[in-house]
């Protein structure tokens, strides 16, 4: 299968910079009190000038690895193109029918890259994953 | 990290998070925090979590997953105040592709489809446009999935998938003026920043009906109490449904479409769906039932100053407080069984921040006797629903909202 795969993108060593006022004070009909409501919950405000500032961060990398067993190799090469493997670990105990349910999802719906024999490496790992860790 | 810090001025109109002291919480850095765990007591094991304070603009979560993130937030913090700190504030993303950046100056929110003139706003832009808060309940619609009996598929939260905040930002139906909305208009769809990691995938998109769209109610935010939103809760635009499942308040919003005709994107016609049933619920393995997309929220009150399975002292009266939430209406009465669901009593309710934010509760229940004691606390909302006595179920874990029960031990 020849999906493509997307980065995540480089932006994370963007200088991060404060910049100035973005909008002047913009005078609004009286506003001060609390209970001024019109139509709706949302009640009106002063708007005021605000100042925002761009962020950069980093998101932290997944350190957990899946218990070894037969096809582990294959369920981390796969699964983790889209998620670390904390979804899969804190999953409850689940049929082998559920499991099988949760792979077709990820392949047809969510598109992961997984062709039939690795599909089904991948179930019987989980369905042997979780007869190992349940409780 | 510095970059939690706000430079919002021309607001500080009220506190924003009494009792908590929310921007020295906001002001905490993040230091390690490595091996604390938290049990979730979800039935059936598999309920250990880490907490970590590893994520930026976050203090210390339950880590439910890092990529793409999901954080809870810990129980206690609901007892703190009737806001939840924006650092504290839980984390729900469905793709790993999310911007690690937004430069301020070059953001721009789309507004096309079915208009008259297509716009790109930029956030001066946005500021410039009348202004309205209103403080309201963000919670995922599988909040409390991990208590579904028996358990399904998902992410396996506990109770803090929710968080409630004072949003301020424009009234979306100013920007859908602004850009014109054409007769034949039937709905709006959302867009954010995030994508999908593999080609072809599903891009996360949420729409609702042009009504509830120009209804006043419907917000895009670009403060969350008072400050700036961090970056995994939304920044620098999130959509505010008030009423509604976290699953419309689209995150890093930059795109809105008009729509003149249904819209029929996964995210609407085959995800998020309920069953068309009372409390969306049907017998496990239940199948044939109309569904519809997930819509308004329901009652749910909780108790936040004790934990279950707490040790409480016998022969003195015993203080119990929490908060509650209508749904998509307000609080009507929040009431307490000490005695099984046998008697109720009333509890006193805090402030009204507004009808579809937190509202906090209190009472005194008399001395307990030496033993167990289960305490039981049922809402009930200003359209009359109250909580039910038995917990709903369908297979996407979805809107859960039975009754909670503590157990205690007087001693």
């Amino acid at each position: 299968m020849m999906a493509r795969i997307r980065g995540v993108p480089a932006f994370s060593a963007a200088a991060v910079f404060v910049v100035g006022m973005l909008s002047q004070s913009v005078a609004q009909p009286s506003s001060k009190g609390r209970t001024a409501i019109n139509d709706g919950a949302a009640k009106p405000v002063e708007a005021g000038a605000l100042t925002f500032k761009s962020v950069s961060v980093d998101f932290p990398d997944s350190s957990t690895t899946f218990p070894s067993g037969a096809g582990v190799d294959v369920v981390t090469a796969n699964c983790t193109i889209c998620h670390s493997p904390g979804m899969i670990l804190n999953q409850p105990a689940l049929s082998a029918a559920a499991w099988q349910a949760e792979v077709n999802k990820m392949r047809h719906t969510y598109k992961a890259p997984i062709d039939d024999a690795d599909a089904a490496r991948i179930v019987a790992y989980l369905v042997n994953m979780r007869g190992k860790t349940a409780n | 990290m510095s970059n939690t810090g706000l430079r919002v001025t021309g607001f500080g109109r009220r506190g924003m998070l009494r009792g908590a002291g929310a921007l020295g919480a906001m002001l905490v850095t993040g230091t390690a925090w490595a091996g604390e765990q938290v049990d979730l007591g979800l039935p059936g094991g598999n309920a250990v979590r880490p907490l970590t304070s590893a994520f930026p603009q976050k203090g210390v979560m339950i880590r439910q997953r890092t990529r793409p993130p999901l954080l809870e937030t810990p129980f206690a913090v609901f007892d703190e105040s009737v806001f939840t700190p924006n650092d504290r504030f839980f984390v729900r993303w469905h793709w790993a592709v999310i911007p690690q950046a937004v430069d301020v100056q070059q953001f721009r929110l789309a507004v096309r489809g079915h208009v008259n003139r297509t716009l790109s706003l930029s956030l001066a832009d946005l500021t410039s446009l009348p202004r309205v808060e209103i403080a309201a309940v963000n919670q995922c619609s599988g909040n409390s999935r991990g208590f579904f009996v028996p358990r399904v598929p998902g992410g396996e939260w506990g109770n803090g998938a929710m968080g409630n905040a004072l949003w301020t930002g424009v009234r979306l139906r100013d920007v859908l003026d602004k850009a014109g909305v054409k007769a034949g208009a039937v709905a709006v769809r959302f867009d954010g920043m995030d994508e999908p990691v593999v080609d072809g995938a599903p891009d996360f998109q949420k729409s609702l009906d042009i009504d509830h769209a120009r209804d006043g109610e419907v917000v895009l935010a670009f403060l969350m109490n008072g400050a700036q939103l961090p970056l995994l809760n939304g920044f620098p635009l999130r959509l505010v449904v008030p009423g509604w499942y976290s699953t419309y308040w689209v995150k890093m919003l930059n795109d809105i479409e008009v729509l003149a005709g249904p819209d029929d994107n996964f995210w609407m016609k085959t995800a998020y769906r309920i069953p068309d049933t009372p409390h969306a619920s049907v017998r496990p393995g239940e199948t044939g039932f109309a569904t519809v997309p997930i819509n308004r929220m329901v009652p749910r009150s909780f108790i936040t100053n004790l934990r279950d399975g707490a040790n409480v002292r016998a022969g003195v009266k015993l203080a119990v407080r929490g908060i509650a939430f209508g749904g998509d209406c307000g609080v009507s009465a929040v009431d307490l069984s000490a005695d099984g669901g046998r008697s109720w009593r009333k509890t006193a309710l805090g402030r009204d921040e507004g009808k579809y934010g937190f509202r906090q509760w209190s009472t005194d229940i008399p001395a307990p006797r030496p033993g167990e004691l289960a305490l039981m606390v049922r809402c009930t909302n200003t359209n009359g629903v109250a909580q039910p006595a038995s917990p709903n179920w369908n297979g996407g874990g979805f809107m859960r909202n039975v009754i909670e029960t503590i157990h205690l031990t007087a001693a």
